[in-house]
């Protein structure tokens, strides 16, 4: 349990690396294949777009917030804080989006495309199934952004209010900045 | 079976950092008395003194202690970065 609530005390550098990498490559496979594009930092629409789309939207969001909390870690850590670090940390915290992307997949496929449709009777005859999806939806973005987190805390050597005040502000950074670069890609 | 001693450096009663006020030569039975403060080291925990140990045995290889403790460089970075801090407060304190 301690190791899925901060596997960064165990996995970082290269190897966490290595495992972003193969997710984010999968993340970009199945967003292809279910018509999934990223328009915002942690918005998800329905849209036919290739797996180089889908990859250079990962990248886009992957290096944009990595590359502004490591900027941030350099200023304000006392600790000699290592580049491979935050990026593959904070690239190994972006696994449970293959999640997300992937329950596309689940019996009912076709689930969210309902709720796109804005067609009501549709909505309310797939009602329980939609709340069930979007409570195990909430669940793993809570657990990527918690990731996230423990991500740059532990390789950037910053605990408590400090870190968190740092991490906010380099997502809503990050979540305004995102936008117009997440356009290009479409 | 030898007994495991742990030599305590608070005092049970109110915390304070125990002095050493004797020593004793095994040997010849020499004893001296003075009031010599604890060794910096001896005063950090057993776990840091511990992992001090393991530092210098990796020969300050944080990757081989990484490796040996089957934690992440950053973790045990952090760990000596804590006991880098500890230390300069001990110092700060007897200067």
């Amino acid at each position: 349990m301690k190791k899925l609530l901060n596997p960064f005390d165990y996995v970082a550098g290269a190897t966490s690396l290595l495992w972003g990498l193969a997710a984010m490559v999968a993340s970009a496979a199945v967003a292809a294949l279910t018509d999934q594009s990223f328009d915002g930092f942690m918005h998800i629409t329905f849209a036919r777009i290739s797996i180089w789309q889908a990859l250079a939207q990962q990248l886009i969001c992957w290096l944009l917030l990595a590359t502004l909390l490591y900027g941030a870690a350099r200023l304000a850590s006392r600790s000699s804080v290592r580049a491979l670090d935050i990026y593959g940390t904070n690239l190994f915290a972006r696994i449970p989006w293959l999640l997300m992307l992937a329950a596309e997949f689940i019996p009912g496929k076709g689930l969210l495309t309902r709720l796109e449709s804005g067609n009501i009777a549709e909505i309310q005859a797939a009602i329980v199934p939609l709340t069930i999806y979007g409570l195990i939806l909430i669940v793993l973005l809570v657990w990527s952004i918690w990731w996230s987190y423990k991500a740059f805390s532990i390789s950037a050597n910053l605990r408590g209010w400090k870190a968190a005040a740092i991490f906010i502000a380099c997502w809503i950074a990050v979540s305004i900045a995102v936008t117009p670069l997440l356009a290009l890609t479409r | 079976m030898e007994t495991v001693k742990n030599m305590p450096k608070r005092c049970p009663s109110c915390g304070q950092t125990l002095v050493i006020k004797t020593m004793q030569c095994n040997g010849c039975n020499t004893r001296i008395e003075g009031e010599y403060d604890l060794p910096l080291l001896m005063q950090l925990p057993a776990d840091e003194m511990e992992f001090v140990l393991d530092f210098v045995m990796c020969s300050g290889s944080l990757k081989e202690m990484a490796q040996k403790r089957g934690l992440s460089y950053p973790s045990v970075r952090n760990r000596l970065d804590d006991i880098i801090d500890r230390l300069n407060s001990l110092k700060n304190k007897l200067i």
